[in-house]
């Protein structure tokens, strides 16, 4: 059930009428919930909602037994292992046994033997990524102290199945999410006004993106050599489209979440305007760049002992493989992990002193392009097919190799997919910038959410999944 | 993210989450949101409708679906049609090649001649692959075999190109129109079972968007780009007087003199689907003027290059899936028509030119829809040699001549081989 589809219309609008005019009491509210969690779950796959319920009680479970071992750090620590360990575990047999037995095939092919591994016959659960971190980081909070273990299974179930961000994100922290349900809090009119901006600026970004995937599988999926020009609109597109389209998901999450009084933390703020890599992890899928940095970085030691490029390397690697289980997001993610590290030594060389004496309009901008540049590359890690097919986009792209003629009307291509970027970018400024004036005009307001839902209607095309359920 | 923070919700939120101050509160906030966001997404899905009704309405064909809206028509008409006639009831099936090439006023004047009283419909449309002549055929038959017999003839033309491996990775987008303009509500639910949210876009197709799929309207951005990429663009640029300003004019000029007619598209009784048979003599010398421009060689060519792009047009790899179509399409024609008859169109010789596997994959297909159907072949696909000035294009015959001269053969043929009794 897509949220830019009719039927999550329906869903939603259903449930709503539930929420708040039938099951109004707290405890119906939670039942409420955690079912309309479960169908809009299973409309991908009924079986799967009991793997959700058994990370749940694990994690609900081993949280108790850390807590009620206060003065036993060694069980403490054991009970928050096992915790990691069917956390990690769940994740590496549906996601990355078979990646795994691949891998080691092929491995084994290198030196001539023809080891034909069987692969297993396993179904990727949609958001198992998402909820499996979101749990386990309860039970790691519960073990540093930052949270109390929760009394209410009921309300840890219907957390961690919180529909409008199971499938997709953003990763919530228990701690934010479990003191919302407890107070089951009405919407102000001033929430559920952001929530229906946020709800049609995502629709709107979406729309963007899947206009954006034809141009991005020309140049990614050509059989024949393309011109660097096209490969260029190619790998443009794709950023444009894994934006649109995973920013306006959470957007659309967020908004959703806002007009039932609850809040999500934001998950993008701008991010091709980053000014450095380091930047663009602070403005790109934020709720994961920080769960990453808080429960992986941190736990392996973080800036101390001097290893920080050594840290920063293992958690963008296993950052990367977070996102899928092949070796371009891998290479993906130590891409990330290199110009992260190499932005760090730079930042701290003359080079980065000088910069910071020189902070003027050209030097941010030039700052910016940089980024943006080393952030496309990686990009062509991310979509393409496999490492060859992005070797072959990256030559193309620097008119390296066989190079192909290009596309008529490319030049026409182009702009559409530079505008389409831009638009999505202005679109969120505007959206940032004026939210709070908007908010006070409703005469203006209107007007505007009747054009989002304008757009969408008229160009919008359901049916295209969200790239990050795959994660 | 802002919130609110001296409102009287946050007082209401510091209450207890059962209290009834709070369910009031919830209600009125909740009432209010149906009221401002389910407003607006009202106002717009209405907002929709008015905008592409208004383009519809203002432009011949904005959205390039309105081959599969005149196919709606014709099916609408066809559904429509007396329930009894004296005289021998011809349907003539397919493609654009149809639309263009037959004439059913020169068809039946032709065998009145002969001493044969017919009325045939020209039930011949744009971009008719056999799936869409599959949805064609079966409304056809759910409505005829319940209510009458009357059909004496279908003939059912046969475009290979429509049939092609190529066709098929094309045709998601008029598939989509197609299954939205000519279903019913029986088709959309039976759709739902398989797949509800396919089921709900074709609703909105057909009833928000007026049968313009979502698709069709981002294709308008996509048209400066397929003119950058279109030959005959640049051959455009040495034409003193350009040809899209001839073509209006001509189109305007047919339009004065048929106004219930093509060229604006859709299905007219009045002419039982086909062009009317002549038109004016200003209107002649001018469609003359407009066909002689389009038979330029390089034009010509361009034309050629996009049927080999679009259908694989001369290799003619079938697929297997599609000839299965055409084949139940033939079937149920079968089930509501006494004879059917299976018709290849003459081909433009001098411009495409089938290769030896072209060849060898159209026998096989013609053979196989023969062989499970039992149909009898009218096979004019090169006997005999229609000259290119007789083509406005790579395939199509020319208005006022080449459809005059196929019109007046294929009566000849059912003159000496007899319509069935």
């Amino acid at each position: 059930m897509l949220f830019n589809t009719p039927l999550f219309f329906w869903f939603f609008a259903s449930f709503f009428i539930l929420f708040n005019f039938v099951f109004v009491e707290r405890r119906k509210h939670l039942w409420l919930l955690l079912i309309s969690s479960f169908v809009f779950y299973g409309s991908w796959n009924y079986a799967f909602i009991s793997l959700l319920v058994f990370s749940a009680i694990c994690d609900y479970s081993i949280a108790q037994r850390i807590e009620d071992n206060a003065d036993n750090q060694q069980r403490r620590k054991r009970w928050l292992i096992l915790s990691v360990v069917i956390n990690l575990g769940v994740l590496g047999i549906f996601k990355y046994s078979n990646f795994v037995l691949q891998s080691a095939s092929d491995f084994i092919g290198l030196f001539g033997v023809d080891a034909s591994i069987p692969m297993l016959s396993i179904i990727l659960p949609v958001g198992i990524s998402f909820y499996t971190f979101q749990s386990m980081s309860y039970t790691i909070d519960v073990y540093r102290g930052d949270m109390k273990a929760h009394k209410g299974f009921l309300e840890f179930l219907a957390a961690l199945a919180f529909f409008p961000q199971l499938v997709a994100g953003p990763i919530l922290r228990a701690q934010h999410i479990l003191p919302q349900l407890d107070a089951m809090p009405v919407p102000t009119w001033s929430n559920v006004k952001q929530g229906l901006m946020l709800v049609v600026v995502g629709l709107i970004k979406k729309t963007f993106a899947d206009l954006m995937a034809g141009p991005a599988a020309m140049a990614f999926d050509a059989s024949v050599p393309i011109s660097s020009f096209d490969a260029w609109i190619g790998a443009f597109a794709f950023t444009a489209q894994i934006y649109g389209d995973f920013s306006g998901y959470t957007d659309i999450a967020i908004g959703v979440a806002l007009i039932m009084g609850f809040h999500i933390p934001t998950n993008f703020n701008l991010p091709y305007i980053s000014s450095s890599p380091v930047d663009f992890w602070r403005r790109w899928h934020i709720s994961l760049s920080s769960w990453l940095r808080d429960y992986l970085y941190i736990s392996l030691g973080g800036n101390r002992n001097g290893h920080r490029t050594r840290n920063v390397f293992l958690t963008m690697l296993l950052g990367g493989l977070w996102h899928g289980a092949a070796w371009t997001f891998v290479i993906w993610g130590a891409w990330h992990g290199v110009i992260i590290s190499i932005t760090h030594w730079i930042t701290h060389s003359a080079i980065g002193r000088w910069v910071d004496d020189h902070n003027n309009i050209l030097v941010r901008l030039t700052k910016i392009a940089l980024t943006f540049y080393l952030v496309v590359i990686g990009w062509v890690f991310f979509r393409a097919t496999s490492f060859g097919n992005a070797m072959v986009m990256l030559q193309q792209m620097h008119g390296i190799g066989e190079l192909g003629a290009s596309q008529a009307g490319a030049s026409i291509v182009m702009s559409l997919v530079v505008a389409g970027l831009l638009v999505m970018h202005v679109l969120d400024a505007l959206r940032i910038r004026f939210a709070d004036a908007l908010e006070s005009r409703d005469w203006l307001l209107w007007p505007l959410l009747v054009l989002g839902f304008f757009i969408t209607l008229l160009v919008g095309d359901p049916g295209h999944d969200f790239i990050y359920f795959q994660f | 993210m802002t919130s609110s923070t001296s409102s009287s919700k946050d007082r209401i939120n510091k209450t207890d989450p059962d209290d009834h101050v709070r369910f009031h509160a919830r209600r009125v906030m909740a009432i209010k949101i149906i009221a401002f966001g389910g407003g607006a997404l009202f106002a717009a899905m209405l907002l929709v409708n008015i905008f592409v009704t208004t383009l519809r309405a203002q432009f011949p064909n904005p959205f390039s679906v309105q081959r599969i809206q005149t196919s709606a028509d014709a099916l609408s008409s066809a559904l429509e049609l007396p329930a009894s006639d004296q005289r021998k009831v011809v349907y003539v099936l397919g493609s654009s090649l149809i639309e263009f090439g037959f004439s059913p006023e020169i068809f039946d004047q032709r065998l009145q001649e002969s001493g044969v009283e017919s009325v045939s419909y020209n039930f011949g449309y744009g971009n008719a692959d056999p799936s869409i002549h599959q949805r064609f055929v079966k409304r056809l038959a759910q409505t005829f075999s319940e209510k009458r017999d009357v059909i004496d003839l279908v003939v059912f033309e046969f475009s290979p190109f429509q049939a092609t491996r190529r066709r098929a990775e094309l045709t998601g987008q008029l598939d989509h129109a197609a299954r939205a303009a000519m279903g019913t509500w029986r088709d959309f639910l039976e759709v739902a079972k398989d797949d509800h949210e396919e089921a709900i876009a074709l609703m909105n197709t057909r009833y928000l968007r007026r049968g313009v799929p979502a698709e069709a309207i981002t294709n308008l951005i996509s048209i400066p780009i397929k003119n950058a990429g279109r030959l005959d663009a640049k051959i455009e640029e040495d034409d003193a007087e350009p040809l899209d300003v001839l073509g209006w004019e001509l189109y305007d000029s047919l339009l004065a003199q048929w106004p219930h007619a093509h060229p604006p598209g859709g299905w007219f009784v009045e002419n039982r689907g086909g062009f009317p048979p002549t038109a004016s003599d200003e209107a002649l010398a001018l469609s003359a003027k407009v066909m002689q421009r389009m038979q330029h060689p390089d034009r010509m060519e361009a034309s050629r290059q996009q049927r080999l792009a679009c259908c694989d047009m001369e290799d003619l790899n079938i697929d297997p899936q599609m000839l299965d179509k055409f084949i139940d399409a033939i079937r149920q024609a079968q089930t509501v028509s006494r004879r059917v008859d299976l018709l290849l169109m003459p081909r433009n010789q001098d411009i495409i030119h089938l290769t030896a596997a072209g060849r060898k994959n159209l026998r096989e297909a013609i053979e196989r829809i023969q062989r499970e159907t039992g149909v009898a072949v009218i096979d004019f696909t090169e006997t005999p040699y229609y000259h290119v000035d007789q083509f406005f294009d790579a395939d199509h015959l020319s208005l006022f001549q080449g459809r005059e001269r196929f019109s007046k053969q294929l009566a000849d043929y059912y003159a000496q081989h007899g319509l069935p009794n």
